[in-house]
């Protein structure tokens, strides 16, 4: 589990980091677009807010930074107290613009606030080993969840039943998937295929052949809906979280290949360790 | 030392299965969970596990959906997502707009948005030349066009 809980950290960091280097590289049009309040008016943190609000764009911009500079932090060194703190900034981002937001910042919101007790499963004393295991297994079935609902959701209509559902979803400006109007029968199968993947994954992931298939499946889906929709923040948020679903021999392999590949790059660093 | 041990993991075992539980009773559709239970998950996991995953779901929407603001009585409408080029502005144009849309009474002109909304809407509106009474309108497309000024819900 050592290593599964090192590459979720990784994972996670790493999705954190990208996110706020696109949101840093957006400018003042990020931080200025919602900003709403995070905190009720009679409540004593509403001060934090109002610092916000009046050093506004300079404040998120810094706030961002730290942030990035923390989770680099935490993919070398995680600390649990770390793990909480980066939760609370990045909530603090989130609601400034949650006008914007998605399912991917909310379910990295949920991995985040779990991520730190993940860590605890590292701990030698047995009390914290348990909190560790529990939120480890929130942190799966979370992901789960996520899968189920969605597919929950689809069942209660019409469309994702017979087969019109991508046709609408194609026919939407805001998606850039006009073109696959022209492949009406591509249309149905993308429809069916969404739909038997989202419900089939909460139960495929309990048998090694099938876990396999369907986060292979699901990279490749969630990777072409942050390609051809542009909504990568949700794309990686998942395949970030997929992590916690691989095996320990998995995590490894990936770690020791990530290692790898790092050693490649930096040759110079290579030799001096 | 061992019956402690085994308290300790039937209790996060009972802690798991609880915040999963309650979790499935917030995200799933309503008509699938007890009201007391719905209530409850609401309360528990509203402000730190919120999550809503009706993606394009149970249908996605058959209508365009774009909001218009006029500044002056008498101005032109101006398509609110074309003010910024930035993905995060389009975003938010789309998404204020479906969240307005989705508190239409049937067959009305006007809708009443909520707080949280209105106030994003009003921030949003800054980045406009300054107006003192400015109008929004959703303009919403489904084979003809149909048009619903947008006004703030009550203050509290």
């Amino acid at each position: 589990m050592k290593n599964i809980v090192r590459l979720f950290h990784f994972c996670i960091n790493g999705w954190l980091i990208g996110y706020l280097l696109a949101m840093l590289a957006l400018g003042n049009e990020a931080w200025l677009s919602g900003p709403v309040s995070a905190f009720k008016q009679e409540s004593p943190l509403h001060a934090l807010d109002v610092v916000v609000q009046v050093l506004g764009p300079i404040a998120c911009t810094m706030l961002s930074v730290a942030l990035v500079l923390l989770a680099v932090w935490m993919m070398k060194e995680p600390r649990w107290w770390l793990g909480l703190l980066i939760w609370f900034l990045f909530r603090i981002i989130t609601h400034r613009m949650w006008l914007a937001s998605n399912g991917g910042i909310q379910l990295m919101e949920n991995l985040l606030f779990w991520s730190p007790f993940i860590h605890l499963s590292a701990s030698g004393k047995p009390l914290l080993v348990a909190v560790g295991r529990s939120a480890f297994w929130i942190g799966r079935l979370q992901l789960l969840l996520a899968y189920a609902a969605a597919a929950a959701h689809k069942f209660t209509g019409t469309t994702w039943l017979d087969g019109s559902a991508m046709t609408l979803v194609a026919s939407d400006p805001g998606f850039h998937l006009e073109w696959l109007l022209e492949w009406p029968s591509a249309c149905v199968v993308l429809t069916y295929s969404t739909l038997a993947f989202m419900a089939l994954f909460p139960l495929a992931v309990w048998w090694g052949p099938a876990r396999r298939v369907w986060l292979s499946f699901g990279a490749l889906f969630h990777l072409s809906t942050a390609v051809f929709m542009g909504i990568p923040q949700m794309g990686f948020a998942f395949i970030a979280g997929y992590s916690l679903w691989l095996s320990e021999e998995e995590a490894t392999a990936i770690l020791l290949r990530m290692k790898r590949m790092w050693m490649r790059a930096m040759p110079r660093r290579a030799q001096v360790a | 030392m061992s019956a402690p041990r085994g308290l300790v993991r039937w209790l996060m075992a009972a802690v798991v299965a609880g915040h999963t539980l309650l979790l499935a009773a917030y995200t799933f559709p309503s008509g699938w969970v007890p009201l007391r239970l719905r209530y409850w998950s609401q309360a528990y996991a509203r402000v730190l596990f919120h999550q809503d995953w009706r993606l394009f779901a149970p249908d996605p929407p058959e209508c365009g959906c774009a909001l218009q603001v006029r500044l002056a009585p008498d101005g032109p409408w101006t398509d609110l997502n074309s003010v910024r080029a930035d993905p995060i502005w389009q975003r938010m144009c789309a998404n204020a707009c479906r969240y307005a849309e989705a508190g239409i009474p049937a067959g009305a002109s006007r809708v009443e948005v909520p707080l949280a909304l209105s106030v994003s809407l009003e921030r949003m509106l800054e980045a406009l030349p300054k107006s003192d009474a400015p109008l929004v309108r959703m303009q919403r497309t489904c084979g003809d066009m149909q048009y619903v000024v947008i006004e703030p819900g009550p203050r509290r």
